[in-house]
């Protein structure tokens, strides 16, 4: 049923990663952002691909699972990966066939720009959608941006209008396909015939959706008032976010990684094979 | 002709983390011509199998047939067969969305293709079954009251003419006496056009009062299917599966226990009244 | 006995967006006592929502016209107040409505419960306690972190009645809060509503229109068209079947039985609500012996 579907992509579990703080996981996922457009030479994308693959190995998310968050991208992963090994005509050239010219540099785009989306993909998805339940990135949100609310902006209202949108967002799928199965009943055809006879049709599934809604809000409303909420102010909290050691740490060892990207950006992978080979 | 169930087996979710079997090799046989009640936990398959029924689900596997075909043999007949089959979904009244209640109560005959004149015939009709005047046919759905907007849903229904209808918690959040007059309808319906009725309820009170005959569920598919007198037997069983029986009997089972014999299973007052006062009488030549 | 809501001479007409009136409630005079159980019934439009709604102050003079007075916990509410003692005697009443999807704020049940106390500015301690402690209440601990939208609608209703009885307050109205549950959910919430009254501190207002909902109550009271028909015990109430069913309302089915008999010259002791006492009766009746 419509209902079991999980909101998000959210797996519940328990491992390290999900139990970063949620305001860490934030910062996290913008300092591996940073750091992915940052590397530019090949052992910084080294780091950034370990690290990423670390990250992955620690959240038990499964490789399918992450193939699947990969999927709505495939396609242009391939297109910019095969434009970048035809269409860049610096470095040597290693092939050549009929019209068609590959050089070496070619190669290492194509490497470099498959690496950085598989990155960010990993690190975005395992560090927030996977492993963060959609309630704890609006509360960890709310808990970072709540400096802004000094300077008034309602930063409260907004995390509470998306925490009941995430609250209703089942309720209302569950019943739009309460109403498209009873107009489907009476004969409506939401596949079939004109683009106005389709529009009409929807208009039998939006109609008692906008009333529905509306009903939900109205009797929500109410039943808030009774329950004393008048507005952020004097609110406290069930569950007060606590840092740990550990989230500093993980805070710390994500800068490293910024860090170490930037180190190894003027470092090729020939001056590393130089000193070992030395 | 009745509805044939042959080894229907449904699957919510399948290949999902939600997968969920909500009935399992189910053979069954809706008798025709009669009103059927259909009763069972929440979660046993009620609104499973009344989907079934029309078309709306698909089997997993198995089949379904209304008047002798397969009704997913053939994907154009698909819409035919909601014809067909009326499925009255609980709380019906939110579904009504057109400007006036006498055109929303159209919008199945429109549907249908039928010209202008049968279209009105069938509104004018379904309305007085569900005892709707002219004047509230023209108001707007969100203006009327709650128990007639119940009542204008159902006639959207039944202006279709469906040779199957099935009803699911008709009478469900309304007073006792919007009740009794739903009801009292339905089945007055189902004796003047001789059709085939189903009724989901968790009221066993309405149930014994309005049904022909039911269907009991449980987890497993159907626990039994009879007559009233044949499912109100065993109180206790039952309640083994969660259902209770009508009140009136939970009182013969009580007496029974202090003593007082009846000679059968009682499931309505009137019959309970009935027996009491022979008995009474009985005594009384003694 | 001191009187949690008393009122007197009421009067009340929905205003529309016309300044048109539409009365539902006339001449009402009721008081409710501290920690008594009261059931509320009449048919659709009988004006017992509407009456539960002007107590609690979802219904104030914006929607339509009062006259008479409702004093709830010593204020009148009907009168000029400020706001902060209006959000003062709305948290101490508190109301179960229809809908449990309607009520549930929060995506986890422990955050939803939480949230009266949370608006409230306890103490996050306080907080956690409240919440282990009203779920134990309504019989739903062990699930804190469940979805409210995976529950069932009985499961759903309970955390609702969790979420109001964590505001701790004086009084809960329900209104219809069993229409939309099957049979287990009305049990439970049933139950729920019995061992709180139990607990003797909390008064509770129950409005329904099933009959055997009103048989546990200490005090029936029968609203038809906007006015009190009847007031009394449920014994007395349930053995006016005849007033009962002239106001569209049913009475259980054992009591209707024994109605019956009595009418028929065959039964003349109380009539019975419960199948306990109807069984007994039964047996008397046909004088046999154990």
């Amino acid at each position: 049923m419509i209902r079991d579907i999980t909101l998000g992509q959210y797996f519940p579990g328990n491992s390290p990663i999900h139990r970063i703080d949620p305001r860490m996981k934030l910062l996290m996922t913008v300092i591996f952002i940073v750091a992915t457009f940052v590397a530019s030479s090949g052992l910084s994308f080294a780091v950034l691909f370990i690290s990423a693959a670390v990250l992955f190995a620690l959240s038990r998310i499964s490789f399918k699972t992450l193939l699947k968050a990969m999927k709505p991208i495939v396609f242009i992963l391939i297109f910019t990966t095969f434009f970048q090994i035809f269409f860049t005509k610096t470095g040597d050239l290693i092939f050549e066939w009929w019209i068609i010219k590959i050089y070496t540099n070619g190669i290492i785009y194509a490497i470099k720009m498959f690496i950085r989306v598989i990155v960010l993909i990993t690190t975005t998805s395992v560090l927030m959608s996977y492993t963060t339940s959609p309630i704890a990135l609006t509360d960890g949100l709310e808990e970072l941006l709540k400096p802004l609310a000094k300077i008034g902006v309602p930063i409260h209202d907004f995390a509470l209008v998306m925490s009941i949108a995430l609250r209703f967002i089942p309720t209302l799928l569950e019943e739009t396909e309460k109403i498209m199965a009873a107009q489907k009943a009476r004969g409506t055809d939401f596949s079939t015939g004109s683009l106005l006879k389709r529009a009409r049709s929807l208009l039998a599934v939006f109609v008692p959706l906008l009333a529905s809604a509306i009903r939900h809000a109205i009797e929500l409303a109410d039943a808030m008032i009774c329950r004393g909420y008048r507005g952020g102010s004097g609110r406290t909290k069930l569950n007060r976010m606590k840092m740990k050691f550990s989230d500093v740490v993980w805070l710390v060892a994500s800068a490293a990684v910024l860090a170490l990207c930037i180190i190894c950006n003027p470092l090729t992978l020939d001056v590393i094979k130089g000193v070992f080979i030395k | 002709m009745p509805i044939i169930f042959d080894n229907v087996t449904y699957v919510y979710g399948e290949n999902t983390p939600f997968e969920h079997k909500a009935l399992d090799g189910l053979d069954l046989t809706i008798e025709e011509n009669m009103i059927t009640g259909l009763i069972g936990q929440t979660g046993s398959g009620k609104s499973t199998i009344a989907q079934l029924c029309n078309g709306l689900y698909k089997p997993t596997s198995g089949k379904v047939f209304v008047d002798g075909e397969d009704i997913n043999a053939d994907k154009k007949k698909k819409k035919e067969n909601f014809f067909r089959v009326g499925l009255v979904f609980q709380y019906p009244e939110y579904q009504l969305f057109e400007d006036t209640v006498g055109h929303d109560i159209a919008y199945g005959p429109k549907n249908m293709g039928l010209d202008d004149g049968e279209i009105a015939r069938r509104v004018a009709d379904a309305a007085k079954f569900v005892g709707l005047d002219e004047a509230s046919l023209e108001k707007s759905p969100f203006d009327i009251s709650g128990g007639q907007r119940r009542r204008a849903a159902i006639a959207g229904i039944v202006a279709m003419e469906p040779k199957y209808l099935i009803l699911d918690e008709p009478a469900a959040g309304l007073d006792p006496q919007g009740r009794d007059d739903i009801l009292t309808k339905i089945k007055k319906y189902q004796r003047e056009k001789g059709i085939s009725v189903v009724i989901i309820s968790h009221s066993m009170e309405d149930m014994a009062k309005y049904c022909d005959k039911i269907i009991v569920l449980d987890r497993h598919g159907v626990y039994k299917y009879g007559t009233k007198a044949e499912i109100f037997a065993d109180p206790h069983a039952l309640k083994d599966i969660g259902l209770s029986v009508p009140q009136i009997t939970k009182l013969m089972y009580r007496a029974q226990m202090l003593g007082v014999n009846f000679e059968r299973p009682l499931y309505t007052v009137g019959a309970a009244f009935e027996d009491i006062m022979k008995m009474l009488d009985g005594e009384g030549k003694k | 006995m001191e009187n949690i809501i008393e009122i007197k001479d009421l009067n009340f007409s929905y205003r529309d967006s016309e300044g048109n009136l539409y009365p539902a409630l006339h001449d009402i005079n009721l008081s409710f006592g501290r920690g008594t159980y009261t059931a509320i019934l009449g048919h659709n439009g009988s004006g017992k929502s509407t009456l539960a709604k002007l107590i609690n102050m979802v219904l104030t003079r914006d929607d339509g016209q009062i006259d008479g007075t409702i004093r709830v916990l010593g204020k009148e509410i009907t009168g000029e107040m400020t706001d902060d003692d209006a959000y003062d005697i709305q948290c101490r009443i508190g109301m179960v409505h229809q809908n449990p999807d309607n009520q549930i704020v929060a995506t986890t049940v422990e955050e939803d419960v939480a949230f009266g106390p949370e608006n409230l500015g306890k103490d996050p301690a306080e907080i956690r306690r409240i919440v282990t402690e009203t779920l134990a209440a309504v019989g739903m601990e062990g699930h804190e972190k469940s979805a409210p939208h995976r529950l069932s609608g009985g499961q759903k209703q309970r955390i609702a009645v969790a979420g109001v009885l964590a505001m701790q307050p004086e009084c809960i109205i329900f209104d219809e809060s069993t229409a939309m549950l099957d049979p287990q959910g009305r049990d439970a919430i049933m139950k729920t509503i019995d061992e709180l009254h139990k607990r003797g501190d909390v008064t509770i207002i129950t409005i329904t229109h099933y009959m055997n909902e009103a048989t546990d109550a200490d005090r029936v009271i029968v609203l038809d068209h906007g006015g009190v028909f009847m007031d009394g015990t449920p014994e007395e109430i349930f053995s006016q079947v005849e007033a009962l069913h002239s106001v569209s309302l049913d009475v259980p089915q054992v009591t209707e039985l024994f109605y019956e008999l009595k009418k028929a010259g065959r039964y003349d002791g109380e009539l019975p609500l419960h199948t306990d006492e109807g069984a007994q009766a039964l047996a008397n009746l046909l004088r046999i012996k154990r």
